[in-house]
């Protein structure tokens, strides 16, 4: 154990000495916690604005002059996402999503008021996302500063003079990569750092409930950390194999394959093989879904007549003006529960097709963990796709039962009443929206694979470096 | 001089086919380069897949509108359609069209009518540009403008993300680094190996052998993308060849070479240094973080900084707004209406008349105001371009990129000269059977086939020249810049 210490002393010491390493790796933690900075700010600026709105959409629906409970649901009102908290420091695919929803009767709408959209993207990595600096531009500073951490020692000969102090070789690869390892945490500490500001009690809350919060933040980090093992080892394979030369270009090679080319290929090629209808394609399989029917279902007219008949049995009428309750009123109901089915599949349609999608790029993680680490850590961070669909999700639920509460108030002729005071009791009887991310586990189906494959890549690599080492013939 | 010239050349060419590192990559180059045409072809062919099936709408709804005027079907399709193969959806359309074919003010308000398209070319493949963000057609979306204008195109969140793998990814990012690869030791090897003095007793000049030997490398890599992208592209067409499409690829391989050459006077430069092969290999990376990475970082934070873009629901808003105004001075339009119009007289005992030609007044006023606002806020658009355009000076990834989607025809100004050109023929069509209305007739036969029709050959030759020239001139002064420098320092000796 004080032999593994001193080595790992050695190292960072040797490390200190290398003036164009210590400038590399300073000039990169200043960058990443300006990066971090500025997405912390973004980050609080976009919650401010979020949970702005959405009181404003709540005071607009609770002193709305309506008087019928129906027209209500027909003006509607507008929900609001909240960011994560951890977007803070994996904003994900957050910002290219929208982050506000329409609600209102008979209709599905999609989320819009992308923060991201038309803003102008000149970078082949989005270094404004301090996880992707971590991921993608980190692993590129260890392959400069450890590219050589064993192939310097061969060739200055001083890799036998280690061996002959008694070390063994193991001893020395994995001292090595102690530092290595001791330095990345360095490296990434900026990121540590935002994680704390933002899980800690005192930081501003969006307004978003968060299970498991401190579990999600940990894991965040941990994955990043898991990662850039992976390249450490990579790193000193290479390094105790090949010369110092060789050892660069293929190391270089490797990071421009996993995080330039192969992210970008299997993006491009799954969305090429799954393509999404655009929003209007589906607007018109909608009509014609109401009008006609659509896969063996009814038309709206077809299905009125069938819920009219089961409704005139029901209260054993033979005509509907004998029928005891409005008809038009619950029949607004009936008409909702008929649109909302339609909706479903419309929307199962889509999330089969972003399964079909997720399932390629699961395929194509296998071959770059940096795919893989993107997913699994936009996925702790609450700001991935799935999130997203457990936002509309819930929007959509509580559309459907403002909906319901509304309609239900015009079938019992329920009106808001002539004073502020009474009409706000009546609006208030929809409650107020409540965004929850889902826990933890329940993401755990959807990146399993990219666990496997992360875990895969950060045990592997280190125990190919020690074996290699000490089966190399320095 | 010139025979010496390619004698060097051809030597330097045959030393470095022996090492094993050139020619891998070499292989790995030309592996990137088909694979890189190969998604673009694969995108290039959907979007293809994706006219063709507007391109059969539009001519269907045609085929709608004329029926009605028609006894019998024409022809063996309309036979089979009216013979029972349309859907329901479709034989609802046709009949709603055929209620309102002969009628210019039913016409006016019936959407559907037209979809138009932006074509592909044979070079469509080569640069994904802004065609992740911007539609390549737009549907008639009856009298509004801003509807028809609208981006219904659902965002892929990742690829919007990560971006296209496209060859303006390989050509800009990958081949730098591969040049990197290639390059940063030829002199420095050489020294460190302790064969330079032998070298340098068979060379007159040090400085060309350094220049040869970058040169055939980086030749050589920019001649194998070249070559096999004109293999690609000839041989799996994309849409049709034509002078301005030959014009296009010439400028695109010129461009290929000249930002290649640029990489390679910078990797003369660092050669030039007295460097070891790790320092020539560092400081070459250290420029490609910068060019790649550091500087369009700071320039995209700024442009999104300054230049605050306008949202879709914006685009929208601003024909209710010109709505609502033009309702308010319904008046004062009607009567400049009637002032621009003293042939049309109102007949009292027909109410409904002034109602329609009230309705086609106050439609002119408000297409006239929504025609100009639609204009700024397109603009709003290029003139983010112009700046970025000024900015392609700071670093040549930029003068790259901007000079393949030019050629490539994928450049956010294709995409917002095709919004502006569907949004004055939007204003055709409207004004088409505004005229008619006007002259208080019935659509004929002969009418309905003279409807305007969406003409893309436009777009086949659009080529902005005053950013290809911003281009140029970039990466004319980067290179200039490097290959300066190199002389200077070799000048000075720095390697002996």
């Amino acid at each position: 154990m004080p032999m593994l210490q001193t080595i790992v002393r050695k190292e960072l010491r040797e490390v200190g000495r290398d003036a164009w390493a210590v400038g590399v790796m300073v000039a990169f933690v200043v960058i990443l916690a300006l990066i971090c900075l500025a997405s912390r700010w973004t980050w609080a600026r976009q919650a401010a604005i979020q949970v702005a709105r959405q009181r404003l959409a709540r005071e607009v629906w609770l002193t709305q002059a309506n008087d019928s409970p129906h027209q209500a649901t027909h003006d509607g009102t507008t929900v609001y996402k909240l960011p994560s908290p951890l977007a803070a420091v994996d904003p994900g695919v957050d910002p290219e999503l929208g982050t506000a929803i329409r609600l209102e009767s008979h209709r599905r709408h999609e989320s819009t008021n992308s923060p991201r959209r038309d803003r102008v993207k000149l970078l082949p990595l989005d270094l404004t996302n301090p996880a992707v600096t971590v991921q993608a531009l980190l692993p590129l500073v260890v392959i400069l500063v450890g590219h050589a951490i064993v192939a310097r020692e061969r060739e200055q000969g001083t890799w036998s003079l280690l061996c002959s102090l008694g070390v063994s070789r193991r001893q020395v690869v994995i001292g090595k990569l102690i530092a290595m390892l001791l330095l990345t945490i360095v490296l990434s500490a900026p990121v540590l750092i935002t994680l704390s500001w933002t899980v800690l009690p005192a930081a501003p809350q969006t307004g978003v409930t968060t299970p498991g919060i401190f579990h999600r933040a940990f894991t965040l980090y941990a994955v990043n950390l898991l990662y850039l093992v992976g390249w450490c080892a990579a790193g000193l394979t290479l390094s105790s194999r090949c010369s110092s030369a060789v050892s660069l270009v293929l190391l270089i090679s490797c990071w421009a394959g996993f995080t330039l080319i192969i992210p970008r290929l299997a993006v491009d090629l799954a969305y090429s093989r799954f393509p999404l209808p655009s929003q209007l394609s589906m607007r018109e399989s909608r009509d014609a879904a109401i009008r006609h029917g659509s896969d063996g279902n009814d038309s709206l007219d077809e299905f009125n007549a069938a819920w009219e008949q089961k409704l005139l049995k029901e209260y054993g009428v033979s005509r509907v003006q004998d029928m005891p309750v409005h008809l038009n009123a619950v029949r607004l109901l009936a008409m909702e529960e008929f649109t909302d089915s339609i909706d479903d599949r419309a929307n199962s349609q889509l999330t089969d097709i972003h399964r079909k999608q997720n399932r390629f790029l699961d395929w194509f993680g296998a071959f770059s963990p940096y795919l893989t680490v993107r997913s699994v850590s936009e996925s702790f961070a609450g700001t991935d796709r799935h999130h997203h669909a457990a936002f509309v999700a819930s929007a959509e639920q509580y559309r459907r039962s403002l909906v319901k509460i509304m309609n239900t108030a015009e079938v019992k002729g329920s009106r808001p009443g002539s004073t502020a005071e009474k009409a706000r009791r009546f609006w208030n009887q929809v409650p107020e929206f409540q965004q929850r991310l889902p826990s933890p586990l329940s993401t755990t189906d959807t990146i399993g694979w990219s666990i496997g494959v992360l875990l895969v890549w950060c045990l592997s690599m280190p125990v190919i470096a020690v074996l290699s080492a000490t089966g190399s013939h320095a | 001089m010139l025979r010496f010239a390619a004698t060097d050349l051809r030597r330097e060419w045959r030393l470095a086919l022996t090492q094993p590192c050139v020619s891998t990559t070499f292989v790995v180059i030309g592996c990137l380069t088909m694979l890189a045409l190969l998604t673009g072809w694969l995108r290039t062919n959907s979007r293809i897949e994706r006219l063709q099936t507007l391109a059969g709408e539009n001519a269907q709804q045609q085929r709608f509108v004329e029926s009605a005027f028609l006894e019998r079907p024409s022809t063996d399709s309309a036979a089979a359609e009216l013979a029972g193969e349309l859907t329901p959806a479709e034989h609802d359309r046709r009949l709603s069209l055929q209620m309102s074919a002969r009628s210019p003010d039913l016409m006016r308000y019936t959407e559907g009518l037209w979809r138009s398209m932006l074509p592909t070319t044979p070079l469509t493949g080569l640069s994904q540009g802004a065609g992740g963000e911007w539609p390549d057609h737009y549907y008639h979306a009856g009298p509004s403008t801003t509807q028809t204008l609208a981006r219904t195109m659902r965002p892929n969140p990742l690829l919007t993300t990560m971006g296209a793998f496209d060859l303006t990814l390989v050509v800009g990012v990958v081949l730098p680094l591969a040049v990197i690869v290639l390059t940063y030791d030829v002199t420095a090897a050489d020294r460190e190996l302790g064969r330079w003095e032998f070298v340098r007793c068979h060379t007159s000049s040090i400085h060309r052998l350094i220049v040869a030997r970058c040169l055939v490398r980086v030749g050589a890599s920019s001649l194998l993308v070249i070559m096999l992208t004109a293999l690609f592209v000839i041989v799996l067409p994309t849409g049709h060849w034509d002078s301005a499409m030959i014009r296009n690829f010439l400028i695109w391989s010129a461009w290929v070479s000249a930002y290649l050459g640029f990489w390679a006077a910078l990797s003369i430069l660092a050669n030039s240094l007295k460097l070891s092969w790790a320092g020539a290999g560092l400081l070459l990376l250290l420029c490609w973080c910068i060019f790649v990475f550091a500087i369009p970082a700071l320039l995209q934070c700024a442009v999104n900084w300054r230049i605050q873009m306008p949202r879709q629901a914006e685009l929208t808003a601003l024909e209710e707004d010109v709505r609502k105004q033009v309702e308010r001075e319904a008046d004062d339009v009607w009567a400049d209406f009637l002032r621009e119009h003293p042939q049309i007289e109102i007949d009292d005992e027909k109410p409904q008349q002034e109602v329609m030609l009230r309705d086609v007044a106050l439609n002119k006023a408000a297409r006239s105001e929504v025609e100009a606002r639609v204009e700024t806020y397109l603009q709003r658009f290029l003139h983010r371009e112009d700046l970025l355009d000024r900015s392609q000076l700071l670093t040549p990834l930029l003068a790259w990129r901007t000079a393949a989607d030019q050629s490539a025809g994928t450049s956010l100004r294709h995409f917002v000269e095709f919004a502006r050109q569907t949004g004055d023929f939007h204003d055709e069509h409207a004004a088409y059977f505004e005229s008619k209305s006007l002259a208080g007739q019935e659509l004929s036969f002969l009418d309905i086939q003279g409807i305007p029709r969406f003409d893309d050959r436009q777009f086949y030759t659009q080529l902005d020249l005053s950013p290809l020239l911003l281009s140029a001139a970039s990466l004319l002064m980067w290179t200039s810049v490097c290959g300066l420098l190199s002389w200077w320092c070799l000048r000075l000796g720095t390697i002996q």
